[in-house]
């Protein structure tokens, strides 16, 4: 007799689906490269990162953010920094800096350009520079 | 992600907004020899720096590409994600101003890196348009200019002027670094002028003056004023 295959009822589908959808987060959850960052596909459909992962709609992954294309950047949400190598040698990017003047007063200097309208208490100075820095 | 809680450092100041159209090339008078050059990239964008002279060591705010006029732009202020792939190396190892963006994709971008280079404002929630007056968040307005002038209120500027805020074509021009591949069209430019007449209101109600230093500006709800005047009243 043959064997008929009928379709899932709409519970066992939700059902299904679900396992489906654990399954994905425990085995890529579990996937050993802790240094890198990790990311969750907010878009629709599947996506191939440049090193060849597929990435399915909402599910979470490893990546350097060099895989990812820059048209589909808007559609990740950051879930944990990781390490990244920097593109950039700290010294080699230009920064705001706090200068001492000659009546004891500070500046913020962009270069050779004074940010601040007025002369900076030192703590006032020392707050603007922790500013650019806090979260 | 929480936005930079700016602080005043330009209390009751003047801020100069130098947005992306070329009207200011013929403000500040370029000889259009000099424009050509730059538009064919046969010179570079700072080579138009000493014709701006007025500017040099005031509070300058760069929208997006401006922040290659010279090293007297305080701020570079920018939100298209694009933008910031092309000009990355430029913007953090040539420029060595405050960075300012209300885009997070571009925040998630740097922060991976260990080290915090650029500010970041975040979109008020149903705040579309205006001036946010929230500490660390922005009306992102859907222009880069218009983000700008709310950055201003933030650091604390009192008078605001714009430049190249111009939202038409200048001798069939739309912008100063020359054109996108895709060209202005009019329902672009309805749609960023969409944001200005509630920047206008906010900024009455907020006390600050916004001044458009392009009398030919397609934006009319701030008064309009010529470089000639902008010099006079400054220099007060």
């Amino acid at each position: 007799m043959a064997r008929t295959r009928r379709a899932p009822l709409e519970e066992e589908e939700v059902k299904l689906n679900k396992a489906v959808e654990d399954a994905k987060e425990i085995v890529q959850e579990a996937t050993p490269v802790p240094s890198l960052p990790k990311w969750q596909f907010i878009g629709g459909g599947t996506l191939q990162l440049k090193d060849g992962q597929l990435i399915d709609s909402g599910s979470f992954f490893f990546a350097d953010p060099s895989v990812i294309s820059t048209a589909f950047m808007d559609l990740m949400r950051l879930i944990e920094p990781g390490e990244v190598k920097p593109k950039y040698e700290d010294n080699e990017i230009l920064d705001v800096q706090m200068v001492k003047r000659e009546d004891g007063l500070f500046d913020i200097q962009a270069g050779d350009t004074v940010l601040n309208e007025a002369p900076l208490q030192e703590g006032d100075a020392n707050n603007f520079i922790a500013s650019l820095t806090s979260e | 992600m929480k936005g930079w809680r700016a602080p005043n450092i330009w209390r009751g100041s003047a801020c100069y907004i130098i947005g992306g159209g070329p009207s200011w090339l013929q403000q500040f008078k370029i000889p259009k020899q000099v424009i050509d050059k730059v538009r064919v990239n046969k010179e570079p964008i700072s080579i138009y720096s000493p014709y701006l002279e007025f500017l040099h060591g005031k509070h300058v705010i760069g929208v997006n590409g401006a922040f290659q006029l010279g090293s007297w732009i305080s701020v570079c202020a920018f939100m298209d994600l694009l933008w910031f792939e092309e000009h990355e190396a430029k913007l953090l190892k040539e420029f060595s101003g405050l960075r300012v963006t209300t885009n997070e994709p571009i925040m998630e971008k740097t922060y991976i890196r260990g080290k915090k280079h650029i500010q970041y404002f975040a979109p008020e929630r149903n705040k579309i348009h205006g001036i946010s007056e929230l500490e660390g968040q922005c009306a992102q307005n859907g222009n880069s200019g218009a983000f700008a002038i709310n950055v201003a209120y933030h650091l604390g500027a009192k008078r605001i002027y714009l430049f190249g805020f111009d939202m038409n074509l200048t001798n069939g021009a739309s912008h100063f670094h020359g054109e996108y591949t895709d060209p202005w069209t009019d329902t672009i430019i309805n749609t960023h002028l969409r944001c200005f007449p509630e920047i206008a209101r906010d900024a009455k109600q907020l006390g600050i003056q916004i001044f458009n230093v392009n009398p030919d500006s397609q934006i009319t709800c701030f008064p309009k004023i010529t470089l000639d005047e902008v010099i006079r009243s400054e220099e007060k």
